[in-house]
């Protein structure tokens, strides 16, 4: 059986690194680099101004998500202001964590129903974004690129409407309904 | 009147060098992070909340993001944390830690820390002290009692391993630190610190005492294998990298003060950076001059055949600044060292210190003894 064999040959030292101290001062030429490096930029210095250092400085700098990055859920306006969810229960029928409850409202006017109620449990929901793609009136987003905060009680993960609306923003989705079709 | 001297002269000595430990901890912290490409601890700051840092202005952007508010925040750690005891050994465990601190402390009183003024006042705790060098190699080798007295009172095994380590390093360093001083002894004919020190750059019927007409008389250029030599042993003698092996992490926990909490803990730490400013004091005394500047004697700046006059005092207390600003320099570059090199195996150390260094120094003594009989 022929074996393959990589034979190292170990570094001689020479007489200059025999004597350790023109080393000692080399190695000394290269931690005065990387500390005069940082020293630059040692106050809230952002990561891209520092060389060498690679670390967040978290409460003051955040990593950058990417947009596909499935957050804290919102809950989106029309253009008048009012709420979009139609209380289809589309999404709390997908919910394979079943987090979302949803109770209707009659309004009788152009959209036959809204919300009343839309609590979303943020300990139980998975984040797996099924509610966002089956929502057929874009009322529910995840985009907010935030994690949920930690909190003291499990009552107080319980998203009501109010809390899911506090960063809401306007969608100019076409919604279904008669008066889209023209 | 001698009493308020002494008591000028003392003051100034503990102010600079327990500040300047003090200074230390914190340097050596956030100078590693730095080294190491880390942020390091920055956190500690005097307002009580850490929001909109950046509108706080300079002082919380950059004095406190140095980490300065660790100095106060590591004391009162250290001061409000358990006091830990060993059952055995009640009274040994705790006077250890003073055994370590105290006999660096006396080292001091013998480094002259500035010259002469008019009135015949000297900036030295300990004046005319003949046995001077000896004093120092004295309390310097006892402060292994410290160490060795922490590891046996401790009754664990990884402090007694740290403390026998330590005293075994102690006198395979103890040998080559005092040859290797010898050299000087032999060129400046004194034991006494100050002898030695104005013998560096002195003047001699009004000119300047030079080599080769441009060299003062500095260690550094009279002994410059000395240096090397007194360099390696006196970082053995700190106890620091690379030479830490009482006290190697991986190895040992935290060798021969793993028993030991709170301030007791703090004085062992104290004690090393103490230990520190006393190498570089020393390595400043001996080999860069002590508090001379280059061109300035004690009755003014003498340069290039053309002499400039001052008045004595004057010059007195602007040397004190020099030695000063000296030893910051010498500490700081141990520091660098320390971040740099990794630690020696145990009997590499042994290695280094009998077969290579011992040797050594006795042949610089030899050779520096050869050439004194020569030139005369």
């Amino acid at each position: 059986m022929n074996k393959k064999t990589k034979i190292v040959s170990n570094h001689k030292y020479t007489f200059i690194e025999k004597i350790y101290y023109p080393e000692v001062f080399k190695g000394m030429g290269v931690s005065w680099r990387h500390f005069w490096g940082n020293f630059k930029y040692f106050g809230l210095a952002a990561k891209k101004e520092r060389k060498y250092t690679p670390t967040l400085q978290y409460p003051e700098e955040k990593n950058i998500y990417p947009d596909i990055f499935r957050g804290k859920h919102r809950l989106m306006k029309r253009e008048d202001g009012s709420l979009r969810c139609v209380a289809c229960m589309m999404c709390a029928t997908g919910c394979p964590a079943q987090c979302i409850y949803i109770e209707a409202e009659d309004m009788g006017g152009e959209h036959e129903k809204k919300a009343k109620v839309f609590v979303i449990d943020e300990l139980r929901c998975v984040f797996c974004g099924i509610c966002v793609e089956v929502c057929p009136t874009d009322a529910i987003r995840m985009d907010t690129k935030e994690h949920v905060e930690p909190e003291y009680s499990r009552e107080a993960f319980v998203y009501d409407m109010d809390r899911l609306l506090k960063n809401a923003g306007q969608s100019i989705a076409i919604q279904g309904g008669e008066k889209s079709k023209k | 009147m001698f009493i308020l001297e002494s008591l000028i002269v003392v003051f100034i000595m503990f102010l600079f060098t327990l500040g300047f430990a003090a200074v230390l901890t914190v340097v050596d912290r956030r100078e590693s992070s730095m080294i190491q490409d880390r942020i390091g601890p920055n956190r500690a700051n005097l307002s009580t909340s850490t929001k909109d840092l950046d509108k706080k202005g300079w002082l919380h952007t950059k004095l406190f993001r140095l980490g300065v508010v660790h100095v106060a925040a590591d004391a009162i750690k250290m001061m409000v944390k358990e006091d830990f005891l060993v059952k055995e050994n009640k009274w040994l465990h705790r006077l250890a830690p003073i055994f370590a601190f105290a006999p660096a402390l006396m080292i001091l009183s013998i480094i002259p820390f500035g010259g002469e003024t008019n009135g015949g006042f000297r900036f030295q705790i300990l004046k005319d002290f003949d046995s001077g060098i000896l004093f120092a190699f004295a309390f310097s080798g006892l402060g292994i009692y410290g160490l060795a007295v922490a590891g046996w009172a401790s009754n664990n095994k990884f402090s007694l391993l740290g403390s026998i380590r330590g005293a075994a390093q102690m006198i395979s360093y103890e040998v080559a630190l005092g040859l290797s001083l010898m050299g000087i002894f032999l060129i400046f004919g004194s034991l006494e610190l100050n002898t030695i020190v104005q013998g560096q750059q002195s003047l001699v019927n009004g000119q300047p005492d030079l080599i080769f007409g441009i060299f003062p008389k500095w260690g550094i250029f009279v002994q410059p294998f000395a240096m090397f030599l007194y360099l390696a042993a006196a970082t053995a003698e700190t106890k620091r990298a690379p030479f830490d092996v009482p006290e190697a992490e991986s190895e040992l926990v935290a060798g021969f003060f793993t028993e030991y909490g709170s301030m007791k803990m703090g004085l062992f730490l104290f004690g090393e950076y103490i230990e520190v400013i006393v190498f570089s004091m020393m390595f400043t005394t001996f080999f860069l001059g002590g508090y001379n500047l280059p061109f300035l004697y004690s009755d003014g700046i003498h340069i290039a055949g053309n002499s400039f006059l001052m008045n004595g005092t004057l010059v007195a207390i602007l040397q004190v600044f020099v030695f000063f600003a000296k030893v910051i320099m010498v500490a700081w570059g141990h520091l660098v060292m320390r971040w740099t090199l990794p630690r020696f195996r145990y009997d590499q150390v042994m290695h280094l210190g009998w077969k290579m260094l011992f040797p050594a120094a006795l042949v610089n003594m030899v050779v520096t003894a050869i050439i004194l009989v020569i030139i005369g």
